[in-house]
């Protein structure tokens, strides 16, 4: 942080004039780091701030960025350099602002602000801001793992989990009802589910896909004997979760 | 760094076939007759142009096209 902007706590709204005339002159970003979890935390009820705005761009968009900043009252402080860390940092409102073209555990920028989720912030006119999906903030937040990132790894897994769960008991097709769930293994590069959210879906399986998914899934034996034993009467789909339960090798993906 | 790997035997054989196909199909265009070949995903596909379709044409079946296969809406969160 630079000496000129001071060590508050901010949340996204405190840059709502500036990532408005992101928006306005057509800037293609998104909204990563504390102030993206802060976000998601809001929507739990959960309150976090962060010293700063990180925001996501392409190596061409911070280019744009950086000449037109200065006409909108932002400051260049720091511009990046090669071989450095690809970011630049400007100073806004006595705020500090984080330009990163490059961070670990996302794609492309491009991609990230495709899957953003849009924030409306009610008591700033409606401006809309796109905020990276809470599953690359994730991600991104496990790839860094920084002492402070630890806290809001959490924040972001409790965020996560309620999504896995509430598709797992609410979608209709398979697909819509497992894809956050793959999403999280994914991300998390386990084979199995961790058993408190194992748990939580078990009673709102239904499909024959579920209960592949969770004996595939299944954090320990234990559990993935509770899921065929509770799997609908059908002599196809026991096959089928008996073959799966038999190449689970728990002992070694633990 | 590892030599590509050789294409398999029959790889000479289907690019054939289908130059054949493709060469017939635009002798076929340019006398005005039937495609010995038509694409069947050509038949299909409610909003496909004929080859000499106007710019407005394209641009009226690009909206068709959007209405039939609209972009997923982004997730929205009110704060």
């Amino acid at each position: 942080m630079s000496a000129e902007t001071a060590k508050a706590a901010h949340t996204v709204e405190d840059f709502a004039g500036f990532l408005e005339d992101l928006a306005t002159e057509g800037f293609v970003y998104s909204v990563i780091g504390g102030c993206a979890v802060a976000a998601y935390a809001r929507m739990r009820g959960e309150l976090v701030a962060s010293v700063d705005l990180d925001i996501y761009v392409s190596q061409e968009t911070l280019r744009d960025l950086l000449q037109w900043a200065p006409r909108r009252g932002a400051r260049v402080v720091k511009r990046p350099r090669p071989r450095n860390i690809q970011v630049a940092f400007l100073a806004w409102d006595g705020k500090e602002i984080n330009a990163l073209t490059e961070t670990r555990g996302l794609p492309e920028p491009g991609v990230v602000a495709r899957g953003a989720r849009d924030f409306v912030l009610s008591e700033h006119g409606g401006t809309v801001v796109p905020i990276a999906d809470p599953f690359d903030i994730l991600a991104n937040k496990l790839a860094v793992r920084r002492e402070k990132d630890l806290p809001h790894i959490d924040i972001m897994m409790r965020f996560v989990e309620e999504e896995v769960v509430t598709a797992f008991a609410e979608e209709d097709l398979p697909r819509e009802r497992l894809a956050p769930a793959q999403r999280l293994l994914g991300i998390r590069k386990r084979r199995a589910l961790p058993k408190t959210l194992a748990e939580r879906l078990l009673p709102f399986a239904r499909l024959p896909a579920d209960f592949r998914f969770l004996v595939n899934h299944a954090p320990d034996l234990s559990f993935a004997q509770d899921v065929v034993s509770r799997a609908p009467v059908d002599a196809e789909l026991c096959r089928e979760l008996d073959a799966i339960l038999a190449s689970r090798r728990f002992d070694r993906e633990a | 760094m590892s030599e590509p790997k050789p294409m398999p035997a029959w790889w000479a054989e289907h690019e054939r076939r289908s130059m054949d196909q493709r060469n017939a199909n635009e002798a076929a265009f340019r006398a005005g007759e039937t495609l010995p070949y038509p694409n069947p995903w050509d038949v299909w596909d409610p909003t496909k142009l004929p080859r000499d379709a106007s710019p407005e044409a394209y641009q009226e079946s690009y909206k068709a096209f959007r209405k039939r296969c609209q972009p997923k809406p982004r997730k929205r969160h009110i704060l």
